[in-house]
């Protein structure tokens, strides 16, 4: 079991929606990721995305995958947004990366070990989304309806089938894409 | 020996106790078996992670945006506001010219259908003839050959938005609503200025297909604080 970092506390603060921690991440964080950006051909603007892109998707993570931090959460998020800011500038094909960033250097192998995790687990559940959208539209329906509503009767109830039909359909579906999954 | 259907059944609850008592035992001594639940349970969560979108997570969107906006400086958004306002007012336009059609259109699609290809002056080295043809393809509504010009400036410059947002259209126009799609999630998936707009083009896309189920889910995506939240609910109550 990795031990939680006290840092975890920002974690909570975004599961919770806690507007004065956020404020303080991003009076502590913000000036950072923007000179970071800034120094590599982006602009304030792609500093206050990919801040707040690489937030939500620790959130998410922390939310639906039970993501823990064990690290501190400073060069956390800073190298969450450093490797976002390479993949946008891969995207954009203008791979200057001009400033080589020596705090890299420094970053503890916990840290990289939990920013690779969540990159990756990041990449896959849009693997999983794409693979998803090859479904039928039928057990898209089915399994969208079923993610989006806790209770089963209801979705039964709005697709206008039998609750019975729907338990069946769905585990046909989603081993469907399971195997769709598999195979790619 | 259990199926993936098995599995999912299983890690539903939908099992009879006596055979979820089987599975179980199953469980105990293989590890294949342990691997395939724990790898449904992964795929699961990451679906629900991608796929869905509450209410606390549209006000932490928000309360991050708010943040967003105190600690980064405003100027930076100005360009992009200029576009936002270049687009509002051929919303606008294109609203105009719906207001006078409408009578005579009874389909949603052909409705909401984006009609006129504005070519934003954003970059475009030795492509400007090229990108010339396309809009004045598009603005004929002549897709095929709009899509034939895209296509290369496209191919050459795949993470342009403005270039993805008119393909796929031209796709969703000469019925290649699969690949459209394909185009518009990547582009719905970054955080361009046309993020929303993809979303309301993949409804219109499963809107052609009359597939009303989907093109709702896609209309839900678009957030109030988004240019065509108001396009979006007005088409969501006509469905």
């Amino acid at each position: 079991m990795k031990k939680l970092h006290e840092d975890h506390r920002y974690i909570e603060a975004l599961l919770q929606n806690d507007q004065k921690v956020v404020q303080e991440i991003y009076a502590k964080f913000a000036g950072k990721i923007k000179r970071h950006i800034l120094s590599n051909s982006g602009s304030e603007n792609d500093a206050a995305d990919i801040m707040q892109e690489a937030l939500i998707d620790i959130y998410q993570q922390a939310k639906h995958k039970g993501f823990q931090l064990s690290c501190p959460f400073e060069p956390f998020l800073l190298l969450v947004c450093k490797r976002k800011w390479l993949n946008e500038l891969k995207k954009k094909s203008v791979l200057q990366v001009t400033n080589i960033d020596d705090t890299l250097l420094t970053v503890g192998e916990d840290v990289f070990a939990e920013a690779e995790l969540l990159e990756k687990q990041a990449e896959e559940a849009k693997h999983f989304a794409l693979m998803f959208e090859k479904l039928g539209e039928r057990c898209k329906e089915i399994i969208q309806e079923s993610l989006n509503t806790d209770s089963q009767e209801k979705v039964a109830e709005k697709l206008g089938v039998t609750y019975g039909y729907l338990r069946k359909k769905k585990s046909e579906c989603m081993a469907a894409l399971i195997k769709l999954i598999n195979k790619s | 020996m259990y199926s993936m259907e098995d599995v999912a059944r299983f890690a539903e609850g939908d099992m009879e106790v006596g055979e979820r008592l089987k599975f179980e035992e199953a469980l105990r001594g293989d590890e294949g078996l342990r691997s395939a639940l724990s790898r449904y349970y992964d795929i699961h969560s990451s679906l629900k992670m991608q796929l869905t979108e509450d209410e606390d997570d549209r006000k932490l969107r928000q309360t991050l945006s708010n943040a967003g906006n105190v600690h980064f400086k405003k100027e930076a958004k100005l360009i992009q506001m200029q576009r936002y306002l270049t687009w509002i007012s051929a919303v606008a336009a294109v609203f105009l010219v719906l207001l006078i059609w409408a009578p005579w259109r009874n389909n949603l699609y052909e409705e909401y259908a984006e009609t006129e290809m504005i070519a934003m002056v954003e970059r475009s080295g030795g492509d400007d003839d090229q990108m010339a043809k396309a809009v004045k393809a598009f603005n004929k509504e002549d897709f095929s050959e709009a899509r034939a010009a895209l296509e290369p400036i496209y191919k050459k410059d795949p993470a342009n938005a403005m270039v993805q947002y008119y393909y796929a259209i031209t796709l969703v126009e000469t019925d290649d609503a699969e690949t459209a799609r394909g185009v518009l999630e990547e582009l719905y998936a970054g955080t361009s200025v046309y993020k929303y707009d993809a979303a309301f083009y993949i409804a219109l896309s499963f809107l052609k297909e009359e597939n009303k189920e989907r093109a709702r889910y896609w209309l839900q995506k678009i957030p109030e604080d988004a240019v065509n939240y108001a396009k979006s609910r007005e088409l969501l109550n006509k469905l």
